[in-house]
């Protein structure tokens, strides 16, 4: 039986707590005020966060279940709020592969998954070489972010409206800002090529569409940085 | 027919995440890591989340709506600016672009 590696789970939890996971809390502590006012109960919220663990997904279900919006349109819209997840988990589980082939781990580490902890696995991939304590690092930090945003959820539905609004800013500003930086870590230019470009596109086809917006302006972004820099890396 | 039975729609609109992730599973289980469609679609994935993160800066919901845009674009700025010139330390550029964000919110100039 293979031993789990501990240290690297801790250290990736105590990574995430250090700084993105209380932007990952003031985040959901949104999303707790916002089921609490749409009816949701608690336990369905904690429910809703963990099982969804996207925001515009969490959101688009308390607020359309809330309108009475009904099964399948409701199914469907919050699916397609979520469809990021797909690309997202496309390139993050080939980085995570400590075994040939699919295996049941990788579906839990692919519902564990979310846009902070793609963004920190591009960086940490650079840094753990070993493939099988970054898939647990890897683990460790999405926990983290599980675990304070339940604990956000928590606080934002139990104390809506009584948390100081200038702290909530400040932590939200947090993530963003955060994100962005360790994206300007990666050292390769495609990437970085990406990820300016998505700052430009993403925002712009966003005001296009709210609904596929990100998907459309990720999709030009991206694909843009790819011919750019693929025709490069020919010549 | 699935009605509009709370627990229903609960455990259908879970499932429908949980299918576009395995999906994800499922592709990324034939695709090479040194391969050109996964270069590719780690680009999308890259435009994807910094432009969500440029997208919450630039047209943010909730409170941070609420903070004027110089502050919000003035504290990106600097936490960038500092990240860059000291050797892309992500704790410095945090804490002088949150403090600069905190600093402009206070201004009297919007």
């Amino acid at each position: 039986m293979e031993k789990p590696d501990t240290s690297a789970v801790l250290m990736g939890f105590r990574d995430c707590v250090i700084a993105p996971g209380w932007g990952v809390f003031a985040a959901m502590a949104g999303f707790g005020a916002i089921a609490g006012e749409a009816g949701e109960t608690l336990w369905r919220s904690l429910v809703i966060m963990a099982g969804l663990w996207s925001m515009p997904g969490q959101v688009a279900f308390v607020e359309l279940s809330a309108e009475g919006v009904l099964g399948w349109t409701l199914i469907i819209a919050v699916t397609v709020a979520n469809m990021r997840m797909l690309p997202l988990t496309l390139a993050s589980i080939p980085l995570l592969r400590d075994k040939p082939g699919i295996t049941i781990r990788q579906f839990w580490l692919a519902q564990i998954n979310s846009v902070t902890s793609f963004v920190l696995l591009t960086d940490a991939a650079g840094r753990i070489s070993d493939r099988r304590r970054l898939n647990r690092y890897f683990e460790g930090f999405c926990l983290g972010t599980l675990v304070l945003g339940a604990a956000g959820t928590i606080i934002g539905h139990t104390l809506a409206g009584q948390l100081p609004v200038q702290g909530v800013r400040a932590l939200i500003f947090v993530t963003p800002l955060y994100l962005l930086l360790l994206t300007g870590r990666t050292r390769d230019s495609m990437m970085l090529g990406a990820a300016v470009f998505g700052c430009i596109f993403v925002p712009i086809a966003h005001r296009w569409s709210a609904d596929w917006g990100v998907i459309l302006g990720g999709f030009i972004a991206g694909t843009l940085a790819f011919v750019v820099f693929e025709s490069r890396r020919k010549q | 027919m699935i009605g509009n039975d709370p627990l229903f729609l609960l455990i259908f609109g879970l499932m429908g995440t949980f299918l576009l992730r395995a999906v994800g599973v499922i592709g990324a289980g034939h695709m090479e890591q040194d391969s050109p469609l996964f270069r590719w679609i780690g680009c999308v994935a890259f435009a994807i989340a910094a432009g969500i993160m440029a997208k919450i800066l630039l047209v943010p919901s909730g409170v941070l709506a609420e903070a004027p845009i110089i502050s919000r674009l003035g504290g990106a700025a600097v936490g960038l600016l500092i990240f860059f010139a000291i050797g892309r330390r992500i704790h410095w550029g945090l804490g002088g672009g949150l403090l600069a964000f905190l600093l402009i919110g206070q201004l009297p100039i919007h």
